[in-house]
């Protein structure tokens, strides 16, 4: 007796009829109702593209800012390229714009020269203190 | 049986070397899809789940799902497979969702109750009614292996990616199973 080919010989019973006219009724339903047409499917192609480019240029966008700012506190010159309008510190310092506009630069600038000097100084101050517990135990500070 | 012509516009050589991908035309026609495989999805579903009414629900379930998947089938290789371990996954969410999750996993382990019988017309001759209650008392796993090559027409390497395990497993357990229904049915010394 061989098994598979008896197997083979097992006769399948019949599907009920019109199961394929529900089945494909209902997922002619399902294809409908998916949640993107293929209009859709482009436009959400698109939108995740543009989505894409600008999130790829905010780092571009943030350190060229970051650089002009930096120049407009430090005195440095920005980095717009030559032709382009002057850094605000150089038109306060050329007497260019109006007078209000000027002594707010002003004030910014000195503000930031303050800072700078600042830091310095607490650099400095850290740069003292650097070894000076080396030689203290715990006792000793209590 | 032909997996190529589920896909309008496409020949078979094309689809099987999944050469429809990104084609405009390879657009999931579903009326050649239930051809193709509809019947043996519903009979598989039933020696699955053991009840034509559930077969008959997880198979529109299933067949909502291949209508959602109207991108992805450009990607798929073995459209043949994939329809079966669509159905299995969903018969097995089915089980679940029914019996609860202990109980349905206990049930898809073991194979539903008396499956084969709701999928065959009783056989008239006694050895045949013989060898199909034989083949009831397979472990589920070994029942599917034979149920998958034998009815379904699967290749081992497609009931291994329906299955989830590896072709040697499936071709094993195949064996294993063939092997049991020899010796029950007393067919030892003609091997």
């Amino acid at each position: 007796m061989d098994v598979e080919r008896d197997l083979e010989r097992l006769k399948p019973v019949a599907a009920p009829a019109d199961l394929r006219r529900r089945v494909l009724d209902r997922a002619a339903e399902a294809r409908k109702s998916a949640a993107l047409s293929p209009k859709m499917r482009v436009l959400a192609a698109a939108c995740s593209i543009v989505i894409i480019t600008v999130l790829g240029l905010d780092p571009l966008i943030v350190r060229h800012e970051a650089a002009r700012m930096a120049a407009l506190f430090d005195g440095r010159r920005t980095s717009l390229p030559s032709g382009e309008a002057p850094s605000e510190l150089a038109e306060v310092l050329t007497g260019r714009g109006r007078d209000a506009e000027r002594l707010a630069r002003a004030e910014l600038a000195a503000a930031a020269a303050a800072r700078k000097e600042q830091a310095r100084q607490v650099r400095e101050a850290w740069r003292r203190l650097k070894g000076w517990l080396d030689d203290e135990t715990s006792e000793d500070l209590i | 049986m032909g997996t190529g012509e589920i896909f309008q516009g496409i020949d078979k050589s094309d689809s099987r070397r999944g050469l429809y991908k990104g084609t405009k035309k390879a657009a999931l026609n579903l009326d050649e899809l239930y051809e193709c495989n509809g019947e043996r999805l519903y009979r598989f579903l039933l020696f699955k789940l053991g009840s034509a009414e559930d077969a008959e629900d997880v198979l529109q379930e299933s067949f909502c799902r291949f209508a959602r998947y109207d991108l992805r089938w450009r990607l798929i290789r073995n459209p043949q497979a994939f329809v079966f371990r669509v159905a299995r996954n969903e018969a097995n969410r089915f089980l679940k969702r029914k019996l609860g999750r202990r109980e349905g996993e206990r049930v898809m382990a073991a194979g539903g109750a008396r499956a084969l019988a709701s999928v065959f017309a009783a056989p008239d001759e006694p050895d045949l009614a013989l060898l199909l209650t034989r083949v009831e008392e397979l472990p589920g796993e070994q029942k599917e292996a034979v149920y998958l090559k034998i009815f379904g027409g699967l290749t081992f390497r497609e009931a291994a990616s329906v299955c989830g395990v590896s072709a040697n497993t499936v071709a094993s357990r195949y064996r294993y199973g063939i092997d049991k229904l020899r010796e029950a049915m007393g067919g030892c010394d003609e091997r």
